[in-house]
C-alpha cells in the first residue's frame, strides 16, 4: 500500500472535492458561533436534532461578499418593509438559520470551509415566523398569553424595575420622560443591565429577571426598553424561556422595544406593550394621573357632601334652637302663671286660717260666758258660803252656822235650824 | 342640670318651698304663730322666683338675637 504524505492527501481531497462541488451549493444550517475579523465574517455553522450537535462546518463570508449581499437585501423592498434596519446583520446571528449559497473551498492548510455567496434572508425570517408561531401556539396552550396580563397594575406605579443595555437610547430617552413629567410624580427607577441584542440576549434577560423576580415586593413593574432595531433583532427576546417567565412574572412587566410593525412574542406575554420607550413613560404617568384625578374626584365629592351635611345640620339646629326658646318661653309662662295663682292662694288660705282661728276663738267666749258665775246666778242659781267658804255638801254645815247666800242682786244671811 | 352652690338662689327648691307652704295652708297644718311668717316667706320666695324666670326670659331673649345678629 502507498504511503501519502500528508500534504499529498491534502492535494488530493482538494482535487476531488473541485472536480465534485465545482459549482455553489444551497445549504441550510443554524449559526452556532459568528466572528469578526478585518470585515471578514468567519461562522460556525451547525446542525441539531434534539438539542446536539449532528453536523458541523466552518463558512465564511468574505468582506467585498458581505457587502454585495448587504447592497442587494437593502435594495429589496420586500425586505425592507420587514426589517427595520440591516438585514444582513440580522440574520447573522448565533442561533439563527440560515440559507446560505456556498462554494466548497478545502485549503491544504485550513481545510474545508464553506465560501458564502449569497444569503436567503426570507428563509430566516420564515423561520423565526414559524417559530414564533410555533411559541405562541406553545405559550397560548399553557394558558400563558393573558397571565401577566391579568395582574392588576397597583393603584400608583412608583418603584420601577427597568431591564435596557446602558447604551441604548430608549433607556436614556425613558429616564428622560419619566423624571421630566408633566405632573412632577417621583419615581423610583433601578436599572438592569441587559445585552439587547445579540446571543448575549436570552442569558443577560434571565440573569436579570431573575434577580427582580427575587425582589420583586420592591418594584410595582418591570420596563423591559431597547431602543429601535430590526425585527430579526427582536427575535432574540422570543425564546420560550424569556417569555413564559416574563408570562409568569409575580408583577406586571411592560415592553417598549421599539418598532412599529409587527409584535413580537415578549410583547404578546407582557401586561402592556408600547412601540416606544417614551410610550411606557407616559403610560405609566397616565396611569398615576387617573389615580391622581380619582382622588381630586373624592375630594369634590367629600366637599360637596359635607356643605350639604352642614347646611342640613345648621338649618336642624336653627329649629332646635327655635323650638327650644318657644319651649323655655313657654315654661316660663307656665311657671308665672303658677305663681299668680299661688300668690292668689297664700293670702286666701292665711286670712281663711285666721278666720277659723277667730270663730273657735268665739266659741269660746260663748262657752265661757255660758259658764261665767253671773250667768248661773240669772238663771236662779246661788252660792252659799260658811265661814268664807263656799259649800257644796250638807256635812260641810252644822245646826246654828251662820250662811252667806249670793244672788244675782246681792247677798243675804242666814242660820241654819235643822 | 348645673349644680348650685350653697347660698345660691334655686328656683326648684324655692318652688318646692312654696308648695309646702301652700299644702301646709290647705290643710290647716300652720300654727297660727307661724302664720305671719310663712306668708311672709311665700311672698319673697314668690318675687324671688318672679325675678328668676324674668331674668331667665331675658337670657334666652338675649341669646336668640345674638344668634340672630351673628348669621
Amino acid at each position: 500500500m502507498k504511503t501519502y504524505s500528508l500534504q499529498e492527501l491534502n492535494e488530493f481531497l482538494r482535487r476531488v472535492i473541485a472536480l465534485n462541488f465545482n459549482d455553489s451549493v444551497w445549504i441550510t444550517a443554524e449559526i452556532g458561533q459568528i466572528g469578526l475579523s478585518r470585515g471578514h465574517y468567519y461562522i460556525d455553522l451547525l446542525q441539531k436534532e434534539e438539542n446536539s450537535i449532528i453536523a458541523q462546518m466552518s463558512a465564511v463570508i468574505w468582506a467585498t461578499d458581505y457587502k454585495r449581499i448587504q447592497r442587494i437585501l437593502g435594495s429589496n423592498s420586500v425586505m425592507q418593509s420587514l426589517m427595520a434596519q440591516d438585514t444582513l446583520k440580522g440574520v447573522l446571528a448565533e442561533g439563527m438559520e440560515i440559507k446560505l449559497k456556498g462554494r466548497l473551498d478545502f485549503h491544504e492548510k485550513f481545510g474545508l470551509k464553506i465560501i458564502i455567496e449569497d444569503i436567503d434572508a426570507t428563509y430566516t425570517i420564515g423561520k423565526l415566523e414559524l417559530q414564533r408561531r410555533q411559541l405562541i401556539n406553545d405559550l397560548n396552550r399553557k394558558g400563558l398569553l393573558a397571565r401577566n396580563k391579568n395582574l392588576r397594575l397597583p393603584t400608583v406605579i412608583q418603584r420601577i424595575a427597568v431591564i435596557s443595555s446602558e447604551t441604548a437610547a430608549g433607556w436614556q430617552d425613558f429616564k428622560n420622560h419619566i423624571s421630566h413629567n408633566d405632573y412632577q410624580y417621583a419615581f423610583d427607577v433601578q436599572f438592569f443591565q441587559s445585552a439587547m441584542q445579540g446571543s448575549l440576549v436570552e442569558k443577560t434577560m434571565m440573569h436579570q429577571l431573575d434577580s427582580i423576580k427575587i425582589l420583586s415586593h420592591l418594584f410595582d413593574c418591570v420596563v423591559i426598553i431597547r431602543g429601535g432595531g430590526s425585527r430579526l433583532d427582536l427575535s432574540a427576546f422570543d425564546t420560550p424561556t424569556i417569555c413564559e417567565t416574563i408570562a409568569k412574572f409575580p408583577i406586571p412587566v411592560f415592553t417598549g422595544i421599539g418598532h412599529e410593525t409587527d409584535q413580537s412574542v415578549i410583547d404578546l406575554v407582557a401586561h402592556s406593550s408600547l412601540k416606544t420607550p417614551t410610550a411606557v413613560a407616559d403610560f405609566i404617568v397616565a396611569h398615576n394621573s387617573r389615580f391622581e384625578a380619582s382622588l381630586i374626584e373624592i375630594q369634590n365629592f367629600i366637599n360637596h357632601y359635607v356643605s350639604d351635611r352642614l347646611n342640613t345640620e345648621r338649618g336642624e339646629l336653627q329649629l332646635a334652637e327655635n323650638s327650644i326658646q318657644s319651649a323655655a318661653l313657654y315654661f316660663i309662662k307656665n311657671q308665672q302663671n303658677m305663681l299668680n295663682y299661688i300668690e292668689k292662694q297664700v293670702p286666701q288660705y292665711a286670712e281663711s286660717a285666721v278666720k277659723f282661728e277667730n270663730l273657735k276663738m268665739k266659741n269660746f267666749i260663748n262657752i265661757i260666758d255660758l259658764i261665767s258665775i253671773e250667768a248661773t246666778l240669772k238663771r236662779g242659781f246661788s252660792l252659799t258660803k260658811v265661814n268664807n267658804k263656799y259649800i257644796s255638801q250638807l256635812d260641810e254645815i252644822k245646826e246654828g252656822d251662820i250662811l252667806e247666800t249670793q244672788i244675782l242682786d246681792g247677798v243675804f244671811k242666814s242660820k241654819v235650824i235643822n | 342640670m348645673s349644680k348650685k352652690k350653697s347660698g345660691e338662689f334655686s328656683y326648684d327648691e324655692a318652688m318646692r318651698e312654696l308648695q309646702t307652704i301652700v299644702n301646709s295652708l290647705q290643710h290647716d297644718a300652720i300654727k297660727i304663730d307661724d302664720l305671719g311668717q310663712n306668708v311672709k316667706r311665700a311672698s319673697e320666695l314668690i318675687k324671688l322666683c318672679r325675678e328668676k324666670l324674668h331674668q331667665t326670659e331675658k337670657e334666652i331673649q338675649n341669646l336668640n338675637d345674638d344668634a340672630d345678629g351673628s348669621e
